[in-house]
């Protein structure tokens, strides 16, 4: 078996299936992690809150379970994180504020639910930017979480604890929130894969909400095939989220190998636009020839600018983030971060036709994008403009341009929450100066199973997803 | 009555700095930041008036719970 560091960096499906033959246990691996978090977590910082004693519990009932031959399922005895808006019976739930710095939820939300249901053992609770209004996890009121590839620079946000965590060995899978890129984005600067599934598929019952129509819960791991083993436990219908879809339950893993023959493949070249530096661009294309050799059909397709997704959904999200918390920020205004108070400020400054403006707009790209979509079964794009950003510089990209809220960066994410559809993001490359590259891969809304198929084809081909960070603890 | 085709290119940014001072900006925001949530403002309506681009005169909003279209 491999050592303590070795066994820690492994794929969750890996360590699974060692735990499933009894070649491992979950105590041993529980104990190789909890190591790992207590030295390279100062570094790091990429838990608000651990919840390690219960862990151990879990670990050492779900020993008893499979040795009494009670084996759950993939995730029974796999230490995995939750970002610090799912809620979490008796343990505190900040959503990276002050503002909630003190509660602790009575109830689960339902993604805690089933990861408990699958015997999973719940490490803590990841650190995020705060109320998951930006994209950076520079945190006023938990500190900022650094990129395992390189602490000087921001792991992205919203979602930056959960994946600066599985980068770093510290848990095999983190449940992160995505309302414009916030799984995906981070998961591209950390060099892990982040999957927004699509709208409805995962409850965010009991997930705290930014923006109700955009917010999506999904998964941040090593591998497609793992992202493939979580959505099997945590999709599912749920009558508490209203958007939850009601479909028959799927296995997203069935049709990993089936490869790309026949896949067409869509390609937006406006979204690899003079934004996208070079050495994303590169590696973007270097990416689709390898699409292209494994079988897919390159079709090239005219999509509406990425800039009217990007100034649709800072509308909308901006004007329902300021609904969602008009009941503290009318009251405890003080306790939010500068940063917060900015985006607040946005939100409430936008008026009611403004939205309804936007979500006409939506209704207008979503059609348009879905009558391109028909002539392809998967389209891909740079994850991300850039890749990770220096902390002391803000950590946005945004620099030399600060105001320029429609050309961030990220906004190439948008597109994605604006229809609902699912998209995956992969590393595809790294940098000349070592920080990962993400693609994305999406396919159309209730076809999880598609994107999942062609990141794994790309994965199984490329192996980025096999390189870790060295964190110095 | 004035032709809409010809309307006057507005001033974004008047328009946002009026909105922002509306918000009492002095509660919300440090005295550095009214103007540059302003700008950020601006960005956003001036994005929002491209959005014509789009002929959205027959579109009806997308509906809140149900934004995929199946």
């Amino acid at each position: 078996m491999a050592d303590s560091d070795e066994l820690c960096q492994s794929t969750l499906s890996e360590v699974a299936s060692w735990i499933e033959t009894k070649k491992v246990s979950p105590v041993e691996v529980f104990e190789a992690v909890r190591r790992r978090i207590e030295r390279l977590n100062p570094t790091l910082n990429a838990f608000i809150t651990l919840t390690l004693d219960e862990a151990a519990q879990e670990a050492r009932q779900a020993e008893g379970e499979i040795a009494k031959g009670r084996y759950r399922g993939p995730l029974h005895g796999v230490p995995v994180s939750l970002k610090d808006l799912y809620a979490t019976r008796g343990v505190r739930t900040t959503a990276g504020s002050k503002v909630l710095a003190d509660w602790v939820p009575d109830h689960d939300s339902d993604a805690t639910e089933r990861l408990r249901s699958a015997g999973a053992l719940l490490i803590g609770k990841t650190n995020m930017h705060e109320f998951a209004l930006g994209s950076t996890t520079i945190n006023p009121h938990y500190g900022t979480t650094s990129n395992p590839w390189n602490a000087r620079h921001v792991s992205g946000g919203s979602s930056g604890g959960s994946a600066a965590a599985v980068a770093a060995g510290l848990g095999y899978a983190s449940m992160g929130s995505d309302t414009g890129g916030s799984i995906r984005q981070p998961a591209a600067f950390c060099g892990v894969v982040g999957m927004k599934p699509t709208y409805g598929l995962v409850s965010r019952y009991g997930v705290f909400p930014a923006a109700w129509s955009l917010d999506h819960a999904g998964p941040l791991v090593h591998s497609v095939r793992d992202a493939a083993r979580v959505l099997n436990t945590v999709a599912g219908h749920d009558p508490r989220d209203p958007a939850s879809v009601d479909r028959p339950p799927l296995d997203y893993t069935a049709g990993l190998e089936r490869g790309l023959s026949g896949i067409r493949l869509g390609v937006a070249p406006a979204y690899v636009s003079e934004d996208v530096v070079p050495d994303v661009q590169r590696a973007f294309w270097d990416a689709v020839r390898v699409f292209e050799r494994l079988g897919a059909k390159r079709i090239d397709l005219e999509l509406p600018s990425a800039e009217y997704a990007a100034v649709t959904t800072s509308t909308i999200s901006g004007s329902e983030v300021a609904s969602t918390h008009s009941r503290w920020s009318d009251t405890q205004l003080a306790d939010y971060g500068e940063d917060s108070r900015r985006s607040l400020a946005i939100g409430r400054c936008l008026t009611a036709g403004d939205y309804l403006k936007a979500q006409r707009a939506r209704r207008a790209i979503s059609s348009t994008v879905s009558r391109e979509l028909e002539s392809v079964d998967a389209f891909v794009w740079p994850t991300t403009a850039i890749p990770a950003s220096p902390i002391e510089e803000g950590g946005d990209g945004l620099r030399t341009r600060p105001h320029e809220v429609l050309r961030a960066p990220h906004v190439l994410t948008r597109l994605a929450n604006l229809m609902g559809i699912p998209a995956i993001s992969m590393p595809c490359s790294f940098t000349s100066s070592g920080f990962p590259v993400g693609i994305t891969v999406a396919a159309k809304a209730h076809d999880d199973s598609t994107a999942l198929r062609v990141a794994h084809a790309y994965q199984r081909e490329t192996g980025w997803e096999n390189r870790r960070p060295v964190v110095q603890g | 009555m004035s032709d809409p085709q010809n309307k006057p290119e507005k001033d974004w940014l008047e328009i946002a700095r009026r909105r922002v001072a509306a918000l009492d900006a002095d509660a919300w925001l440090p005295a550095d930041s009214a103007e540059a949530v302003a700008y950020s403002l601006t960005d956003l309506l001036d994005g929002l008036r491209r959005i014509d681009d789009l002929g959205l005169d027959k579109v009806e909003p997308a509906t809140m719970y149900r934004p995929v279209e199946e």
